[in-house]
């Protein structure tokens, strides 16, 4: 039997949430699939790809952002509007985590795409730059 | 921390988020699933293409590179080029966006650099103002001429009758220690005591730094190295070093090739090349075929050799002629990767080791060796002198076989082993001493008109040395005008050649 590729399986997955099954049935069925293949060590990759696939289908993008202090509400705001632009999304849902190690800035991240404007990412390119 | 206040904060996330506007704040990002072996699976980074540098970070904001080689549906391969160990699963991957491409020009004259163009010889960074890219397209139809200008290797067993042309990929194959690399190297040599212009490049694949280094100072103490640029991998090197090291030097080659100017690229050896790229591609899990050789093993060695070519007229008319070395386990030219070889280049020179033991050096098998397109190449002046060489060494070798079962032979074939022996003779020659166009073109003229018969073959050599020193003390001017090559010799060139012969060569007669 042909091997389900990891991307095969998200669309599958995609399809039958936004037909309306359960997300619940749906995520245990594939946890299964994932745990009898012996394929569990995929399943952080399987949920970035549902992800993309979810975003790419019914515009709805989901991103963890990080932030070296608290947000304020009309940051947060404009922080929405940059990532649905940027991100061509009709709506977004974002999980922001105040991390103090990034000294300054804020490091937003999707399932594919990432933008690191902390200000230790730019202490480390400075000294690569050195390097 | 805390004294910071809310208003600078806002101030600078507002800047932050400025700066999202350009699109080049915004990276398309990976991870490392697995590593080993030098190979490191990544996934996502979908818009990631063939031969694209990926950037995996280590600790403390260290940035590994590798280059994308296996482009799967879930996954892609890339072959890392720095330390693995600074490499580790789950680690951040991004995009280079750029194939990978090395420093090329004129400032890399004169040094010893690995296969990412980075100094191996301690002499400072190089200053290059251009890069060219690794893999590259070779020259189409429309931009190539044919091979007609010669390439002088000073080995005159080559330069008679397996004559290369510039432009031409000839393939030097032999087992080990029967001279390959002697005859490249002699090959760059002349190069230079002929003022050629040609630029060599030399490419170590897997080499002994210690056979490296003796090569280097060779050419320094020589005086080629500043016209020559070596590539150098150890067999330490990883894998993808040893894969990439003939591309790199081909890319610095075609810098001069594009440019007008003529290049001369030596690949050392393209066996352990083949060899690196079988360790790759097991590890990319590319399924297996003859001797566990990939599918693509054919087009891996064609499409590095067809980057040679002479370029037209409009294109500058420049050429690079490559001299890729294959190494033979017991003489077996019908394994897979010398066969793919001997079809791809433009003829090969065989090196025998029963030669090699025999004396005969270089130990060029002349049965087997040829050369396709080097013909339409050789000069005027050697073509004018060189008679039927070729077939009288044939005849030779075939009748000093049969007369080894101490049968009586007829004068003829006497006469005919007695030319053979001499001729023989005459075309060794000890290393690091290329002779130069007027030099052949001497030897030859003299001993197809039989003078050098009545030499015993013992002082043949001295007898050789004491006739062309002769012509080169007292008839300079004429030797100089052979020396071009341009044009047959004459008449008068040829019986004063003869006449110096005749007379030099009396005091070693019998």
């Amino acid at each position: 039997m042909n091997r389900i590729s990891r991307r095969d399986l998200a669309r599958s997955i995609t399809d039958r949430i936004i037909a309306g099954e359960a997300a619940r049935t749906v995520m245990r069925q594939a946890a299964a699939y994932l745990v009898e293949h012996k394929r569990a060590s995929q399943m952080d990759a399987l949920l970035a790809d549902i992800a993309v696939e979810l975003q790419a289908r019914t515009g709805h993008a989901a991103a963890d952002v990080r932030v070296a202090h608290e947000l304020t509400a009309e940051n947060r705001r404009a922080l929405e509007r940059l990532v649905k632009d940027k991100l061509n999304a009709e709506s977004v849902e974002l999980a922001v985590e105040t991390d103090t190690s990034l000294l300054g800035g804020t490091v937003i991240r999707t399932a594919e795409y990432e933008y690191d404007g902390s200000a230790r990412n730019k202490l480390n390119q400075l000294a690569r730059g050195k390097r | 921390m805390d004294a910071i206040s809310v208003k600078e904060l806002s101030a600078e996330l507002q800047a932050a988020i400025s700066e999202l506007s350009s699109q080049q704040g915004l990276e398309e990002v990976g991870v490392v699933t697995r590593i080993g072996d030098g190979i490191a699976w990544i996934y996502g980074l979908r818009s990631c293409g063939f031969n694209e540098i990926v950037l995996i970070d280590g600790p403390n904001g260290s940035a590994v590179e590798a280059f994308a080689l296996n482009l799967n549906e879930d996954e892609v391969g890339a072959v890392l080029l720095g330390d693995e160990t600074l490499v580790s699963a789950g680690a951040k991957v991004r995009l280079k966006g750029e194939v990978l491409s090395v420093p090329v020009g004129e400032e890399l004259l004169g040094r010893v650099v690995n296969p990412l163009g980075q100094p191996l010889d301690g002499q400072g960074p190089i200053k290059a103002k251009r890069t060219g890219p690794v893999e590259r397209q070779a020259p189409g139809v429309i931009d190539r001429k044919s091979v007609h200008e010669p390439l002088m290797t000073g080995l005159m067993a080559i330069d008679t009758m397996i004559p290369i042309g510039r432009g031409q990929r000839e393939l030097i194959i032999g087992d080990r220690q029967t001279g390959k690399t002697a005859i490249v190297l002699d090959t760059m040599i002349n190069q230079s005591r002929q003022k050629t212009g040609v630029i060599n490049v030399y490419v170590a694949i897997g080499q002994k730094l210690s056979k490296i280094s003796r090569l280097v100072e060779r050419l320094k103490a020589e005086g080629v190295m500043n016209q020559s640029i070596v590539v150098a991998t150890g067999p330490s090197d990883p894998a993808s070093l040893l894969y990439l090291a003939p591309y790199a030097g081909t890319a610095m080659a075609e810098y001069f090739r594009d440019n007008k100017q003529h290049a001369l690229i030596i690949y050392d050896d393209l066996t352990k090349h083949a060899v690196a790229y079988r360790q790759m591609s097991l590890l990319l899990r590319r399924p297996p075929g003859r001797e566990a050789y990939p599918g693509d093993v054919f087009y891996l060695h064609s499409r590095l050799l067809e980057r040679s070519a002479k370029l037209s007229d409009e294109l500058g008319a420049g050429s690079l002629t490559a001299l890729p070395i294959i190494e033979t386990q017991a003489g077996d030219i019908s394994a897979y990767i010398p066969t793919n070889v001997i079809s791809i280049t433009d003829g090969q020179i065989f090196l025998e080791t029963n030669l090699f033991y025999q004396g005969v050096r270089p130990a060029i098998s002349v049965g087997l060796s040829v050369s396709r397109v080097g013909g339409s190449a050789q000069t005027k002046a050697l073509k004018s002198v060189l008679g039927s060489l070729r077939l009288e060494l044939a005849q030779f070798r075939e009748l000093a076989a049969f007369a080894q079962f101490g049968t009586d032979l007829d004068e003829e074939s006497k006469q005919r082993i007695n030319r053979g022996q001499r001729l023989t003779e005459l075309l060794k020659q000890p290393q690091y001493s290329p002779l130069a166009l007027w030099e052949q073109v001497a030897t030859l003229a003299a001993a197809n008109d039989g003078l050098f018969d009545t030499v015993p073959v013992e002082k043949l050599k001295n007898a050789q040395h004491a006739f062309l020193a002769n012509l080169k003390n007292e008839h300079k001017k004429e030797m100089d005008a052979i020396n071009k090559g341009s044009e047959k010799i004459t008449d008068e060139q040829k019986s004063l050649i003869l006449e110096v012969a005749k007379k030099e060569l009396k005091g070693f007669k019998v």
